[in-house]
């Protein structure tokens, strides 16, 4: 059951190299406040597009995981194309199917409720970047 | 469907406990009567109970229901006894359990499981992580060679001799393997039987955040509520009087259980509330520029209320550190109490460090000062009864939750002569001498702090649980909890990079492990069944003065915990470190 929660692609996209930048375009600062977990996004966009993702998070491993996939799924886009990304991966944890593959490995988390939050932060960290 | 039976061997002597085992009571019940219950619950039939020794007394123990057989070879061992319990069951049976009177945790459920596993000719064993235990479940074919044993060992050999025709039945809990053999297995065991929510496979490591039932609270609060209630302090009729008496009896029980007087005890609504009481009462009386010493070991719950008060009232908030080992730093006291200082708010036992605070060298520190001390006993007080005036506090709050009763309920106990000078702070029904158009007198306390209806029903609950506390053997829980907290810390150390965060006073165990945030460990200790707390326990500056940024695991005991509890953790702390690292 825990290598289910913690499978190797979850573990692998936490363990990717994690960095905030230097000169963003838009920065965004997301707590948890019922377990303290932080999220900070940076972006940096270029002919309207996301082109290079900073992210920081003081938190678990499913956070961690969840802001290596956000920016992967977000750099290179328009804002409006990912502007509905935290919708989409709430929607998955409730049972909708994943909007990427890459999210395929947040699936074994739908039955922990406790930790959807944990999931979701990064994403909503981009929501308020973008706005 | 196969027939199945029972022998129930109640027949010895017991010589390692110097009493009759089967009759030890446990959870109110004798032993013998626990053992045939889960029999006949289970749906056996016939079960047949062998007496012996005091066979006249424990006869009368078994449930109606029951076969009872004498064995007067009793004393010549166990076999004696299963031979006439086998001999006694009847022609057409399939199989039959061998059951032990002195396995408490036993329940109908695990002999369903292993009736379930049946098939004619075969020996059923329930087996843990590859041990086995008990109860055995035998086939008729064995009964000849049970009637032939002889000794004090058993039906082992005959398990010995048919290792092809055994089924091993996997059980996730040690009900199978505990039995009382020791005094202090029967004290132990009498305790976890009054907690119904201690079930197999339950390991409740979360007893800091809130503490399980036991009976008796549930009782005295089902009693209160479905037994005519009415309010207090109002009416003439005879449940109003009921209430009164119920009320006032939970005050008294509190007293006790502080050494106090009962007119120094106010119900609040939980801990926090009785804390932000205090500091709204006293904070009336301070003014701009007096200063607040609180400590770097508070809960938020002792710290909030007086960082609101400062804030407002433009008072001085100052800290008084923590060393290291996660113990308040009494060096730094002496520069720390100025003349300012008009209120010492400080901890009696840290809710993450498990450090418990020389309460009364601080008071007496804070007192030549003529500051005030607010203790919080909300850690301290669920691991015994705590005489509140002799620790030199002047206010002093505690949870009910964490005391093994109810939610909703706190207390603010204060010295007589200091709750007569306090304002209230919440004014309402119940609280005033007298009234006009124009201004109120209020009652003397505690009544005057307890404006409105208070929690009846949850004060009658904490009264039965400070009750059943002060009813518990605390030196020997106390050294069983020192014994599970030395076998926690040693086999964290087994691990690198497993830091333990405080010396643990009381049974509160708080630490970091390398690689893995504390949340994933709680997760990965879920699975195991194990419930602990993990981030910061609303102790945020505690956590960066020690620095905890991600803040820890934290297991914190009670008297009903036990090895098994202690080693499921462990071994969900095995498969984090696996897992996550």
């Amino acid at each position: 059951m825990s290598e289910t929660l913690y499978n190797q692609a979850l573990k692998s996209l936490a363990a990717l190299p994690a960095r905030r930048l230097e000169a963003p375009t838009a920065s965004a600062v997301l707590d948890n406040p019922l377990c303290g977990d932080r999220v900070t996004v940076d972006i940096a966009l270029v002919d309207g597009r996301i082109a290079t993702i900073g992210h920081e998070v003081k938190g678990c491993l499913p956070c961690r995981a969840a802001a290596a996939a956000m920016a992967r799924l977000a750099e290179g886009r328009r804002p409006a194309e990912v502007g509905e990304l935290a919708v989409k991966a709430a929607a998955m944890l409730a049972g909708a199917p994943p909007p990427d593959p890459l999210m395929e490995a947040f699936l074994p988390a739908r039955p922990h409720r406790n930790r959807h939050a944990c999931v979701l932060l990064p994403f909503e960290a981009l929501t308020r970047a973008l706005a | 469907m196969s027939r199945l039976g029972a022998v129930l061997l109640a027949a010895g002597g017991a010589r390692r406990m110097g009493a009759v085992k089967q009759l030890a009571r446990v959870g109110g019940q004798p032993l013998v009567t626990r053992a045939a219950q889960a029999a006949l619950a289970a749906g056996l039939s016939p079960v047949v109970a062998v007496t012996g020794n005091r066979a006249e007394e424990v006869e009368a123990a078994l449930p109606p229901g029951l076969a009872a057989v004498r064995n007067s070879a009793w004393a010549e061992g166990m076999t004696t006894s299963l031979a006439a319990g086998i001999a006694a069951l009847p022609a057409d049976i399939d199989g039959a359990f061998v059951l032990l009177a002195d396995m408490p945790r036993l329940g109908a459920a695990h002999l369903r499981r292993l009736a379930a596993a049946f098939v004619p000719g075969a020996i059923c064993v329930p087996v843990k992580d590859g041990r086995r235990g008990n109860p055995v479940l035998f086939a008729r074919d064995f009964f000849g060679e049970i009637l032939a044993l002889s000794g004090d060992h058993g039906a082992k050999a005959v398990i010995a001799a048919h290792a092809e025709r055994v089924i091993e039945v996997a059980f996730d809990d040690e009900a199978i393997f505990i039995d009382v053999d020791t005094q202090e297995d029967l004290r132990m065991e009498d305790i976890r039987a009054q907690f119904p929510a201690l079930g197999p496979g339950f390991h409740y490591l979360d007893n800091a955040a809130m503490a399980q039932v036991p009976s008796a609270v549930t009782v005295a609060m089902a009693a209160f509520e479905a037994g005519g209630r009415a309010n207090v302090h109002r009416g003439l009729h005879g449940a109003a009087g009921r209430a009164d008496t119920a009320y006032g009896d939970a005050r008294a029980s509190v007293a006790r259980f502080l050494s106090a007087d009962a007119g120094e005890v106010v119900f609040t609504p939980g801990c926090t509330a009785a804390l932000n009481l205090a500091a709204r009462a006293l904070g009336a009386g301070l003014r701009a520029g007096d200063g607040i010493l609180v400590t770097r070991l508070e809960h938020h719950a002792n710290l909030l209320p007086w960082l609101a008060l400062a804030e407002e009232k433009r008072l001085e908030l100052s800290y008084l550190p923590v060393t290291a080992d996660g113990r308040l730093d009494l060096g730094a006291l002496p520069a720390l109490l100025t003349e300012r200082i008009r209120v010492v708010a400080v901890t009696m036992a840290s809710n993450v460090t498990g450090a418990v605070t020389d309460l009364p060298a601080i008071a007496a520190l804070a007192h030549r000062v003529g500051a005030v001390v607010v203790a919080d006993a909300a850690q301290l007080a669920p691991h015994g009864p705590v005489a509140a005036a002799a620790s030199g506090a002047d206010l002093m709050a505690l949870s009910g939750h964490k005391c093994y009763g109810p939610t909703g309920i706190g207390v603010l106990w204060g010295r007589r002569a200091l709750l007569e000078r306090l304002p209230p702070v919440i004014v309402g029904g119940g609280m005033v001498a007298s009234l006009t158009d124009t201004a109120f007198t209020p009652l003397p306390p505690p009544a005057r702090f307890e404006a409105g209806t208070p929690p009846v029903a949850q004060a009658v609950g904490l009264g039965a649980a400070l009750e059943w506390m002060m009813g518990l053997d605390w030196p020997a829980v106390r050294d069983r909890e020192r014994a599970l907290v030395a076998r926690l810390r040693e086999g964290l150390a087994r691990h690198d990079g497993i830091r333990v965060a405080g010396p643990a006073d009381i049974p509160v165990v708080s630490f970091s492990v390398a690689g893995c945030h504390p949340h994933d460990v709680a997760q990965i200790l879920d699975n195991h069944g194990v419930a602990v707390r993990a981030g910061h326990h609303c102790a945020r500056p505690l956590a960066e003065a020690l620095g905890l940024e991600s803040g820890s695991v934290r297991a914190s005991l009670a008297p009903y915990s036990d090895e098994s509890d202690i080693d499921a953790l462990l071994a969900g702390v095995a498969e984090a470190v696996r897992v996550l690292r």
